[in-house]
């Protein structure tokens, strides 16, 4: 019967069988088979009241009615509800709140119990206090309640997910007192030399000066803030830039699965899986939040639709092996197909895409590679005909190549093989990989604990590709996760491959959640293991990324050590750390030498012959930090006191004088030349 | 994926207001208290986290206002996305033409977004 037929006979006084059937089904409370042989004309039993002249309904042709079964004689009333469903509304309501509470209440108690005196080759998972792997639990647990609510609440969910961060990546911002990793304090050096330069990058000290967007940004927004260092911005930006990637893979992961559930999922097992700790201070860390940005408006709002003949406008695709039309029938079939209109009206279009170009054009002068993996992957997705404003591939490119030519023609004449890369890919991967499996028995489970996890990374990426493609026919998010992997034949360098996995790790995740989605449908008994799956990943992530916090963490006396040397030294003068770790060159990058240039002598404290390296080298102040001596103990395998056994000797040969020692921590301690000129000005400390 | 209902949109337009009207009084904060100069203490480091934060978040929520209907989460990524891309373009441009002036290009960058701001906090969308 058709609709027609139904308003038919309502208008002649009949009564639309099919709803009248319906409502008598209902009413009378029989059940519905879907069996065909069973469809039979039935009355309803009883005085149902219903719609026909005689107070009952009509027979009905069209839907299999039965009778209702008879309850058992011995069934067994119905089981009294339990506690948790009794509940149910309560526990919804209050207990991730109550979680994500006691999470953020366990951090001050976790700063207390954790004794970063005792951190060895281990890292930060072995001294951290129990308070601090409560409050991780606490995390999880919140976000893992509201997750499992009958209507998890968005606000709700992203606060869960914010105090996760905060207990997992965030830890070591909570518990340690300054910002960790050389690294961040050297590229808060180079902001310090724009800002007193008045943003004027220098020249010939570093090649990443080539790209110096990021750190006059940070340059502007200090001196606009009136401030003249950036420790506290150092400190908390790892936490606060996994926020925002969060947001961003939770965005994407909308586009890409759907679903109410599953994008959090994609979000908790991105941070789950960031061991890669390129979230500090740095410009790919802001690059990555470009690059998500870009992406999750080009599969979101950008997208195209897949034509299929359900639901989409268009014309049904053939039947397998049909005969092909003719021309002239294919032309009038693709003239009558109605277009494939994007479904936001076109200025919101031009928001959308104005804004994504900008995003590109952003990160062209601020990191070398972020561009490309961010082109990359728009040109894969533009091939493939996924979004649209293809322009932007075009507007990119451009971009890059008027960089390159007119603002930085030093890149193009010095490091060109930054962009074509060195072909050299077992050299990348040696020194990306191999050189990097080195240290005592807990550096070695760190570091194959890293590239086994990015090893389940690509793994879960793949099996969620497969799942992907069972449900949508589509491959090109892995293909996403591909990209990034030229960068292997680049030889950009030691850090090479973390990029590759920083790059392709919002796909892999995603495309893990789907297949995680796959597995709790088909086995509802997942659930549980997945939540006992997420404590043990977020542990690993601990330990994986504290895992080199002996020679990593910094403390606050460690930076104004430093900035008294540059308060108290002429400039001119030669001044090197023994090692890397540590907060040097925080300021006064352009203003002393940093002794470079003696083959073998790079890091003199841990080179073979410190002594005859330092010989040669010739510094004038030689400054040395705590994490330098646990460096070399854990990494290199040096014995205790190295550090200030090398300074003892030099301090014997009369060639050099402890300027400063602190009385805290003896291996921070500053050497100077004797007979180097120093500036009137003290310290805090002993002196030597 | 569920629309959203007449009542979750009016705590979302109401929230956006509020978004908008924070950052006016974040914007116009950051740029008195580098009038008035004020370096170290407590005031001086919230001098410098209100000034980062309205520079991070301004120029973007004056970009973002102008979604319809979108998620929240694309709202506040387009917002973080386009006040770091505003950010890195303007200190790049300092760099290139060698006109260094941060605060200036502070007052710049609030003039031009306070505007949008404003008329964001009167009609959300």
């Amino acid at each position: 019967m058709t609709t027609q037929d139904t308003r038919r006979d309502a208008r002649d006084g009949g009564t639309p069988r099919e709803d009248g059937g319906r409502a008598a089904d209902a009413q009378g409370g029989g059940a519905v088979r879907s069996d065909p042989e069973a469809t039979q004309v039935l009355r309803p039993v009883g005085a149902t009241p219903g719609n026909g002249p005689d107070g009952t309904d009509p027979p009905t042709a069209a839907i299999p009615v039965v009778p209702p079964a008879a309850p058992p004689v011995d069934a067994e009333p119905p089981a009294e509800p339990s506690w948790f469903r009794r509940n149910r509304v309560v526990v919804d309501r209050w207990l991730s709140p109550a979680l994500a509470l006691l999470a953020v209440a366990m951090l001050p108690l976790a700063v207390v119990t954790t004794d970063l005196q005792a951190l060895d080759g281990w890292g930060l998972a072995k001294v951290l206090g129990i308070p601090g792997w409560l409050a991780l639990l606490f995390a999880i647990g919140s976000c893992l309640s509201e997750l499992y609510a009958r209507r998890p609440r968005i606000p709700m969910l992203g606060t869960a997910t914010g105090v996760l961060i905060l207990c997992s990546t965030g830890l070591p911002s909570v518990v340690e007192p300054a910002a960790r990793f050389g690294t961040a304090w050297t590229i808060t050096g180079f902001v310090d030399a724009v800002a007193v330069a008045n943003g004027v990058p220098p020249q010939g000290l570093d090649a990443r000066f080539s790209w110096p967007a990021f750190f006059a940004q940070w340059a502007w927004f200090r001196q606009a803030g009136g401030a003249d260092q950036l420790d506290e911005v150092l400190r908390w930006f790892p936490p606060a830039v996994v926020t925002v990637w969060a947001i961003g893979i939770y965005a994407l992961a909308r586009s890409m699965l759907g679903g109410t559930r599953a994008p959090w999922a994609a979000a908790w097992l991105f941070v789950g899986l960031n061991w890669i700790e390129q979230d500090y201070f740095s410009p790919q860390a802001t690059g990555i939040c470009l690059l998500l940005t870009v992406l999750t408006f080009a599969l979101g709002p950008l997208a195209t639709r897949r034509t299929d003949p359900s639901g989409v406008p268009g014309w049904p695709a053939p039947h397998r092996g049909a005969k092909r039309l003719p021309l002239l029938h294919r032309w009038l079939v693709s003239g009558m197909t109605p277009p494939n209109r994007p479904t936001l009206p076109p200025r919101q279009l031009l928001l959308v895409y104005f804004c994504a170009a900008l995003c590109i054009l952003a990160v062209i002068p601020a990191h070398q590679l972020t561009p490309f993996a961010i082109l990359g992957q728009l040109f894969l997705l533009a091939v493939v005909g996924r979004y649209r404003g293809r322009g932007l591939v075009l507007v990119g490119m451009i971009g890059v190549i008027l960089f390159i030519l007119i603002a930085a023609r030093s890149i193009w004449m010095n490091q060109i093989t930054l962009f074509i890369g060195t072909g050299d890919t077992g050299a990348a991967l040696q020194e990306g990989v191999a050189d990097r499996l080195t240290g005592d028995a807990g550096q070695i489970v760190v570091k194959y604990g890293r590239v086994l996890v990015a090893g389940l990374s690509y793994l879960l990426g793949i099996v969620g590709a497969w799942v992907y493609w069972r449900r949508r026919r589509d491959l090109v998010p892995i293909g996403l996760a591909v990209v990034p992997m030229a960068f292997a034949a680049q030889g950009y360098g030691s850090e090479g491959f973390l990029r590759i996995v920083l790059f392709g790790l919002p796909i892999l995740t995603i495309l893990g959640a789907d297949f995680l989605r796959w597995t709790v449908r088909k086995r509802a008994w997942m659930r549980p293991v997945l939540a006992v799956g997420m404590v043990a990943l977020f542990g690993m992530l601990v330990f994986l990324r504290g895992g080199n916090d002996s020679y990593q963490v910094v403390y606050p006396e460690d930076a104004a050590m430093f900035r008294s040397v540059v308060a108290t030294t002429p400039p001119g003068q030669n001044v090197i750390p023994v090692s890397d770790p540590g907060p040097f060159a925080i300021e006064g990058l352009t203003l002393f030498g940093r002794g470079g240039g003696v083959p073998g002598c790079g890091r003199i404290g841990v080179s073979d012959d410190p002594i005859g390296c330092t010989a040669k080298v010739s510094p004038d102040v030689i400054v040395n930090f705590g994490s330098i001596e646990a460096q070399g103990v854990y990494l290199y395998g040096k014995p205790h006191n190295w550090s200030l056994d090398y300074a003892n000797t030099l301090v014997q040969q009369g060639t050099y004088y402890f300027w400063y020692q602190s009385p805290d921590d003896p291996y921070d301690y500053v050497l100077r030349k004797v007979g180097a000129p120093v500036l009137p000005g003290g310290t805090a400390g002993r002196p030597g | 994926m569920s629309m959203p209902s007449a009542a979750e949109l009016t705590r979302a337009r109401t929230a956006r207001r509020g978004v908008a009207l924070m950052l006016v009084v974040a914007g116009v904060a950051a740029c008195a208290l580098s009038l008035l100069k004020v370096t170290g203490g407590t005031v001086g480091d919230i001098r410098l986290f209100v000034t980062i934060g309205f520079l991070l978040l301004g120029p973007g929520w004056s970009a973002a206002g102008f979604l319809r209907r979108a998620p929240a989460a694309h709202v506040w990524l387009l917002t973080l996305g386009v006040g770091v891309a505003t950010t890195l373009l303007a200190a790049q441009i300092m760099v290139s033409t060698v006109w260094w002036h941060p605060d200036l290009m502070l007052y710049i960058v609030t003039g031009i977004s306070i505007p949008f701001l404003l008329r964001h906090a009167v009609v959300a969308q």
